[in-house]
């Protein structure tokens, strides 16, 4: 089983064993513009694997985002997201998301 | 994007996505109520694209012009502003308001008709009473539905901001501040989307958004990279044969696309698979493209015409009229007669003639009388001996014509006297009353009604009642007031009363009441303001009420009242 966080995962510190998959799943609305990027992430010790998103059904509907990051050695990274417009500048992000993620041998 | 040989541009954005493999994850959106999918609309709108009938290559049909663009007609846009749905899924409501809003300066032929519907309300409100909500999105036909039936109020009844609210924002009178469509319909026919662009006004369509799409600046956009995002409803404003592309308006406020709109490819993300037409506009409340000075007057002319008189802001004060055949304030015929006024006119109808009557400029300010068949060739003008402060009040009732009005002498009195023919006047009464403004008169199951403003310190209100004209008593003041000139009206059964409240902005009012001896009912106080008097009527089963707009040009106004 891959570790799953979610956005009220947000603020704490996880461990993980090296050579896990993360996954982070935030949910997003797409066609307001809004949606989540990684903003930061410590080289070396997480790898990012890709995100893939899962649509609502009505038209303008939220649907979840799904990162995958793989621990690829012990060591502590800081994983940083934030929800913005990708055309808008960093001060219009509307939420962030920001774990701790210390890879255990 | 180069390689792919795209025809737009993308924009440089501040976050660079880190390099990853995207996954295909194309569920695609399932709708319900047989509507297809995302994806089976994509493949729809692509399927039809070598049929098309018009391209780069070959003459457009005849029935529509190779392109168009409601925001260049002539070098007039008929498009309203670009709007921000934020971080709410609401995007239904702002591709449905941005049709109407443009729909409705076509069918006014205005392109700076003021026009701005709360899509709060059409999202907040209708959407969320169908369980929809900023996350779980809507649909664009049960949009459409919505503005059919009950309709939506302006902006400022209640402004958009984004997430999720229960409605408490609505303002409470909104029922008669609000535009409902008179009918919509979908069309999946190309050539009539073209035809429909180029003649009616915009339509509503939408799409499937894919990742490339955020970062478009300018070109066509067609879809050339990256995931599925969900589906995105937009109005489209216009479309070019030679770009093969339709010209649609966002709501992602102006930094996004070309300044909030954007182009895309003909048959690309499913944008042409369906789009909805905007029929026409049932307004609630239009304000003309006239000024006016004082009080406009309305009057019913056999159930036919809804007829409106006014004297206008000319440097000669000319007196004005026009009708509409429909309920829906397309006003024609206008007539500008030679007459000139201090004040707003009275205006009446009986016995098959209108009739028109009005302080003149001149240096007496002497009543005046004017009539005609037909709301069109006036005549058989009378000039009396009587002098009046204000404009007259006109009423018909037992075949009889009634005028009041406020004399020049120094108690300001209230006349009143009747005429069977609108030239020869007699049984003239001057009551112990005063006012301070222009009365008014109307006729309910055989009594005659007089209005008017108090010269007492609170400007009260008054109202009185005569079965002769002569003869008058049952006197009522009211515990409103006005500065100005107010109105009533009659439906079948009751008395309707306006006026323009003493509050700082002048708000409009209005009071219904079988009869005053017999009470009144809830007052209503409407968002619209007036600091000239106003005038009502009861035609085809509603109340209508007109006024001069405290805008700078002094437009003219006209409502339909919620009143049965």
């Amino acid at each position: 089983m891959p570790n799953t966080f979610r956005f009220d995962d947000s603020g704490k510190t996880l461990h993980v064993p090296a050579g896990d998959e993360i996954q982070v799943q935030l949910e997003e609305t797409p066609t307001t513009g809004y949606r989540w990027q990684v903003a930061g992430i410590d080289d070396g010790v997480l790898s990012p694997q890709g995100s893939s998103f899962s649509p609502g059904t009505a038209i303008g509907a939220a649907g979840m985002r799904t990162f995958v990051f793989r621990a690829e050695r012990p060591g502590t990274a800081t994983l940083n997201l934030r929800l913005q417009r990708p055309w808008e500048d960093e001060k219009s992000s509307l939420k962030n998301f920001q774990v701790t993620i210390i890879v255990d041998k | 994007m180069a390689q792919q040989k795209a025809r737009w541009v993308a924009d440089v954005t501040p976050l660079s996505h880190l390099s990853m493999e995207q996954k295909k994850r194309r569920l695609g959106a399932t709708p319900p109520e047989n509507t297809p999918t995302l994806a089976e609309r994509e493949r729809l709108a692509r399927a039809r694209l070598p049929f098309r009938s018009v391209g780069a290559a070959g003459a457009a049909p005849a029935f529509h012009p190779q392109s168009w663009d409601w925001r260049n007609v002539h070098g007039q846009n008929y498009i309203t502003s670009i709007k921000d749905q934020s971080s709410c899924g609401s995007c239904v409501a702002f591709g449905s308001i941005a049709t109407v809003e443009g729909t409705l300066r076509v069918i006014q032929q205005s392109p700076n008709y003021q026009v701005d519907l709360s899509e709060a309300q059409l999202f907040y409100c209708h959407a969320r009473s169908q369980g929809r909500n900023c996350d779980n999105g809507w649909w664009p036909d049960k949009a459409m539905q919505c503005l059919y039936q009950p309709g939506v109020a302006d902006e400022a009844c209640y402004p958009y901001t984004p997430g999720d609210q229960n409605c408490t924002h609505l303002c409470s009178d909104w029922q008669h501040r609000a535009v409902r469509i008179t009918g919509f319909h979908s069309i999946s026919n190309l050539d009539e989307m073209k035809a429909w662009l180029s003649t009616r006004g915009p339509l509503s369509t939408c799409f499937t958004v894919y990742d490339d799409f955020f970062s478009y600046r300018s070109g066509v956009y067609h879809h050339v990279t990256g995931d599925l995002a969900g589906g995105h409803c937009v109005c489209v404003v216009g479309y070019d044969d030679a770009a093969q592309c339709w010209i649609c308006k966002n709501s992602w406020g102006l930094g996004w696309g070309d300044a909030g709109f954007f182009r895309i490819n003909y048959g690309d993300s499913g944008i042409d698979h369906e789009m909805f037409a905007v029929e026409g506009v049932a307004a609630i409340k239009i304000t003309l493209a006239d000024t006016a000075i004082g009080a406009p007057a309305l009057v019913n002319i056999n159930d036919t015409i809804l007829a409106i008189a006014w004297t206008g802001t000319d440097s000669g004060h000319h007196l004005n009229v026009m009708g509409s055949r429909d309920e829906d304030f397309n006003f024609t015929n206008k007539v500008i007669l030679h007459e000139t006024s201090i004040d707003g006119p009275g205006f009446a109808f009986g016995s098959g003639r209108a009739y028109i009557a009005w302080t003149g400029t001149d240096s007496g300010h002497h009543l005046n009388c004017i009539s005609a068949p037909d709301c069109q060739n006036f005549s058989n003008k009378v000039t009396m001996a009587d002098t009046s402060r204000f404009g007259p009040a006109l009423a018909f009732g037992n075949n009889k014509l009634w005028i009041a009005w406020v004399g020049t002498d120094s108690g300001w009195s209230l006349n009143v006297m009747s005429s069977v023919d609108g030239m020869h006047w007699q049984d003239k009464v001057t009551l112990h009353e005063s006012s301070d403004s222009a009365p008014d008169l109307v006729f309910l199951r055989g009594k005659l009604y007089l209005l008017w403003q108090g010269t007492d310190s609170n400007s009260s209100l008054n109202i009185l009642e005569s079965t002769d004209g002569v003869h008058w008593g049952n006197k009522v003041t009211l515990h409103d007031s006005s500065d100005f000139h107010p109105a009533l009206t009659a439906t079948q059964s009751e008395l309707i009363l306006s006026w323009t409240g003493r509050d700082s902005s002048h708000h409009l009012n209005t009071l219904r009441s079988p009869g005053p001896t017999n009470g009144f009912g809830n007052k209503l106080v409407y968002g619209d303001t007036s600091v000239a008097g106003l005038g009502l009527v009861y035609f085809r089963g509603k109340v209508y009420i007109a006024w001069t707009g405290t805008d700078s040009g002094h437009h003219l106004n006209v409502m339909k009242l919620p009143y049965v």
